[in-house]
């Protein structure tokens, strides 16, 4: 027993090592691959990692490579869309959308079938939120957005920004999911378009990496292009508690889930079971065909159920019994 | 918002602290507590409690990282919360339950010796570290600070699990021999 407490006190002490080990241990991502997993943690991370929505006031026409705009006439301004997929809007003075670009095959995905030519620019964002939800790049699991400006009229781009942001908001809540918006202004420079032109991603996150490295010399770009725009957030404000690079606004969710507690309750009615006659009881929440279920297993006598429960209407999905074998 | 100024609405008592540090730190600390109870709904109490935590606490702390410093409380609360849950589970009776919950009334930095002594234990394992690799440093931190399982760890490295398994085991045998050279007794 005093072992267990010991151990329980070296734990507690780790907890209160240098806030900047914990910080680089956080932000270190030697030999990590391309998949944004990092155990649980990334899953969590997960939660908030799906899009990203680059807003730009640089001033350009047509299509282009990916992460490469070109400069275009004044009174224009780009917006630029990340969702893993990535999608650039050129938008004329008057906000209406000059050209829609994919900057990468997800972002061509999302795109494809629409003409949002001389749509307003609100319409379109919208637009592609709906694809994106519809197309299921955007998810309980997959809900967050950043919003990044480039503009030199900082409160042209502040507005755009606002105006978006909440295009988005109303998108999500549409779809009856909760996520987060990050959003961040930035200077188109040449050694920026390098950058997002070398591994293929958008202006947006490229400044973000930018922004990044420059607090982090240890780590190059390499790993950092390997990170999610969550990572790089936490990342950039682990460096400088008080960068302004970024702004973060939380979206409710417009639907409420069902309770664990429900959900299993559905399932022991549906099975006719008594709780006090059941043991092994596990629950945890996951996706199922695109659905969002609480999986429900447990023993009753010799029996194991297995439920899947629609997490937001408690409809039995899926259901499984098979007679318990000992080895 | 700026750290400095969720941190200034703590001070100045506004509740607005809470809905920034939740838009700003919300997912940060659901993933540490995630990664302590694997239960999304305790993850998320955790973290509710956390922000009730930094608003009792603010002032008179002003953090220095803030993300650290709402991680640490996220962290901690976990942990209690999970103490909680295996004595229930190990059906250890009702000492251990009690025990559990009557460490809620212990006020906290009530024990200064106790305080002082988590410390320098920290201190040494701080100096540990530091003496450490930089990769093998973050892989005992992501499992003993963020409580990231094996199999997450091997993943994120490009690792077996055995082979990060032994690296710990390693490390546990040499922090031992250290805090035994400087003559910590826990």
């Amino acid at each position: 027993m005093n072992n267990m407490y010991s151990s329980e006190k070296l734990l507690r002490a780790i907890g209160e090592i240098d806030e900047s080990l914990v910080c680089d241990a956080f932000n270190d991502t030697e030999k990590r691959k391309r998949q944004l997993k990092w155990g649980s943690l990334a899953a969590a991370l997960a939660l908030c990692a799906g899009a990203f929505i680059v807003i730009g006031g640089i001033l350009k026409t047509g299509s282009r490579e990916a992460g490469t705009p070109e400069a275009s006439p004044a009174g224009n301004s780009v917006v630029i869309l990340d969702v893993n997929p990535s999608i650039a809007l050129t938008v004329n003075a008057d906000e209406k959308i000059a050209a829609a670009d994919g900057l990468n095959e997800d972002g061509k995905a999302v795109l494809r079938g629409m003409d949002l030519t001389e749509a307003d620019l609100t319409a379109a964002v919208s637009e592609i939120m709906n694809s994106m939800l519809q197309k299921g790049y955007l998810s309980d699991l997959q809900n967050a957005i950043l919003v990044s400006v480039e503009d030199n009229d900082t409160g042209k781009s502040t507005e755009l920004q606002k105006r978006v942001s909440s295009v988005i908001a109303a998108a999500l809540q549409e779809g009856n999911l909760g996520g987060t918006v990050f959003s961040q202004t930035f200077h188109v420079t040449p050694e920026l378009e390098q950058l997002a032109q070398n591994y293929g991603i958008s202006l947006g996150k490229a400044a973000l990496i930018q922004e990044a490295a420059s607090g982090a010399p240890s780590l190059t770009t390499d790993d950092l292009a390997l990170l999610s725009i969550p990572e790089l957030e936490l990342l950039t404000r682990s460096q400088d508690p008080y960068s302004e690079i970024l702004f973060l606004q939380s979206i409710a969710e417009g639907r409420t889930m069902i309770s664990q507690e429900s959900a299993v309750e559905i399932a022991l009615e549906h099975a006719g079971v008594d709780a006090v006659d059941t043991d092994g009881l596990k629950t945890a929440l996951d996706s199922r065909d695109e659905i969002t279920v609480y999986k429900v297993e447990f023993h009753a006598g010799e029996i194991i159920y297995e439920y899947d429960i629609d997490a937001h209407t408690g409809r039995v999905v899926n259901c499984a019994s098979e007679k318990e074998t000992v080895d | 918002m700026k750290d400095e100024e969720i941190i200034a609405l703590y001070w100045a008592r506004d509740e607005r602290a809470i809905a920034a540090s939740t838009a700003r730190y919300g997912s940060y600390c659901h993933s540490i507590s995630y990664n302590i109870l694997h239960n999304l709904q305790d993850a998320q109490e955790c973290v509710n409690d956390t922000w009730l935590a930094a608003w009792k606490s603010m002032p008179p702390h002003r953090p220095h990282r803030l993300s650290v410093y709402l991680g640490k409380i996220t962290r901690n609360l976990s942990l209690n919360r999970v103490k909680h849950y295996a004595a229930e589970k190990r059906g250890l009776g009702q000492r251990e339950l009690a025990l559990s919950e009557l460490e809620e009334c212990i006020p906290s930095g009530g024990n200064v010796e106790q305080f002082i002594e988590e410390m320098s234990l920290a201190q040494s394992v701080n100096r540990f570290l530091y003496a450490q690799p930089r990769q093998k440093r973050n892989i005992f931190i992501r499992r003993y600070w963020y409580l990231c399982s094996i199999r997450d760890i091997a993943q994120a490295y490009d690792m077996s699990e055995s082979k990060v398994a032994s690296l710990l085991f390693r490390m546990r045998n040499e922090l031992k021999s250290h805090l035994e050279k400087e003559d910590i007794k826990i």
